[in-house]
């Protein structure tokens, strides 16, 4: 029986794509077409990756070029872009922002007009999911490390987003909370788009890209990059 | 989180709606200072205290508001009784009381999100002359978010330092604190973005 034909996603265009910040370039000629199920993005620290990345759901715009997500440009349409891109950032302190558990799961699906009488029950369904139902009326900054960015990951799926980036997810877990996140980010439908220094955890990927300096030195099949990568700096 | 910062409300209090809360404590506010009567500041200062009762504050929470309030209101009452009559020191130490306990118990009986709900609500028709409605709600909350965040990060930066040597150096934990509170806000800044706060949206 063959293998199942990859999945591929509407997905992002970047076109001749430059960052520069603080008269600094950060990004340079950037031209990806990002459609594939699972993307990883490896590179040293400063090399441009989340700058990359931030450029997806129109956080950040680009200085030249365009970035595209199923035909909708992040400069134009940028509300409408990050209702389909989710983004979940390194440090899940700064990405939780109601003083409450429940209450920052449900901060997505208010700003985006759902029905009040809908809320509770999107809210428990997200909470259980990822089993923190119990920690429902708990206070955010009592959590864990892991249970923050599982929280995290809640408040943006709630959102049902058809694509999730994520910036370093696991940079601060443990090992444990390490694999328990890559079981929740491996049994996701959507699209998902990972920065991390965690190489082992990109393995399955269907594509790695890897930035150098601001460009994308090399970019294919997730077994090869990676190799790549650790002979340049292994 | 009540907005003390105390876990979720539990008291009978917590069963009234927010605005009611607010209202109370205005009226409150307002009559206890138009009011020179020491019979009816008492009163109000046991209806205060009555409704801390109810508030479902307990434990060590309770001990510090009530010891909190029972330090202020002292000072106050030493200093106006040094100061100008024993009466009127009396009479401001009943209205301190009146208000501030029914502050805290409105404080812990009211969710952020319940807070953000009444701000967005009793400020909605100041919007069309500007007053940015969404803004003021969503800073209310994340103080109370980030106040916990803010001071664990301060002992951190302290703990940092002293590692360092540096003892009683105020501005050593000040700026690594201001700087590091500040990036963090970028990217609090970029999580709201990300997950569609829009400060122009109407209030529901």
């Amino acid at each position: 029986m063959s293998d199942p034909a990859p999945r591929a996603h509407p997905g992002f265009g970047l076109r001749a794509v430059s960052v520069r910040r603080e008269q600094r370039t950060v990004l340079t000629g950037i031209d990806v077409e990002l459609t594939e199920h699972r993307i990883g993005v490896i590179g040293l620290n400063g090399s441009g990756k989340s700058t990359l990345v931030r450029l997806l759901n129109g956080l950040l715009l680009p200085t030249t070029g365009t970035v595209t997500w199923n035909g909708l440009d992040t400069r134009r349409e940028a509300k409408r872009v990050r209702r389909a891109v989710g983004f979940v950032f390194q440090n899940p302190d700064n990405q939780i922002v109601m003083p409450l558990v429940g209450e920052d799961v449900a901060f997505g699906v208010r700003n985006l007009g759902l029905p009040r009488a809908e809320v509770p029950v999107r809210v428990r369904a997200a909470l259980d999911r990822f089993g923190l139902g119990d920690l429902h009326d708990r206070e955010a900054h009592t959590l864990s490390g892991g249970e923050k960015q599982l929280l995290a990951l809640a408040g943006v799926l709630i959102m049902e987003p058809e694509v999730v980036v994520f910036d370093e997810p696991t940079t601060l877990l443990d090992l444990r909370n390490v694999r328990r996140l890559g079981a929740e980010i491996a049994a996701l439908d959507q699209q998902v788009i990972m920065v991390s220094h965690d190489l082992d955890a990109l393995a399955g990927f269907d594509r790695v890209l890897r930035v150098e300096d601001g460009r994308v030195v090399d970019d294919g099949p997730a077994d090869a990059v990676i190799t790549g990568y650790r002979r340049r700096w292994g | 989180m009540s907005l003390l910062g105390t876990g979720r409300p539990a008291g009978p209090l917590a069963r009234v709606p927010a605005a009611v809360l607010v209202v109370a404590l205005a009226v409150l506010g307002l009559t206890t200072y138009l009011v020179d009567d020491v019979g009816v500041l008492a009163g109000s200062a046991l209806a205060g205290l009555l409704a801390l009762g109810l508030s479902g504050l307990r434990g060590r929470a309770a001990v510090r508001a009530v010891v909190g309030l029972i330090i202020f209101v002292g000072v106050v009452v030493l200093v106006t009784a040094l100061t100008d009559t024993a009466a009127h020191a009396l009479a401001h130490g009943l209205r301190l009381v009146a208000v501030l306990a029914f502050a805290l118990a409105v404080t812990s009986s009211t969710t952020s999100t319940a807070l953000l709900d009444l701000i967005d609500r009793g400020l909605a028709p100041f919007a069309r002359f500007g007053l940015p409605v969404r803004r003021i709600g969503l800073a209310v909350t994340l103080t109370v978010r980030f106040v916990p965040e803010i001071r664990a990060r301060y002992l951190e930066v302290r703990e940092a330092q002293y590692a360092r040597g540096l003892h009683n150096r105020p501005v050593a934990v000040l700026i690594p604190l201001l700087v590091r509170t500040f990036t963090d806000a970028e990217d609090i800044a970029a999580a709201l973005d990300a997950r569609c706060w829009d400060a122009d949206q109407a209030s529901r």
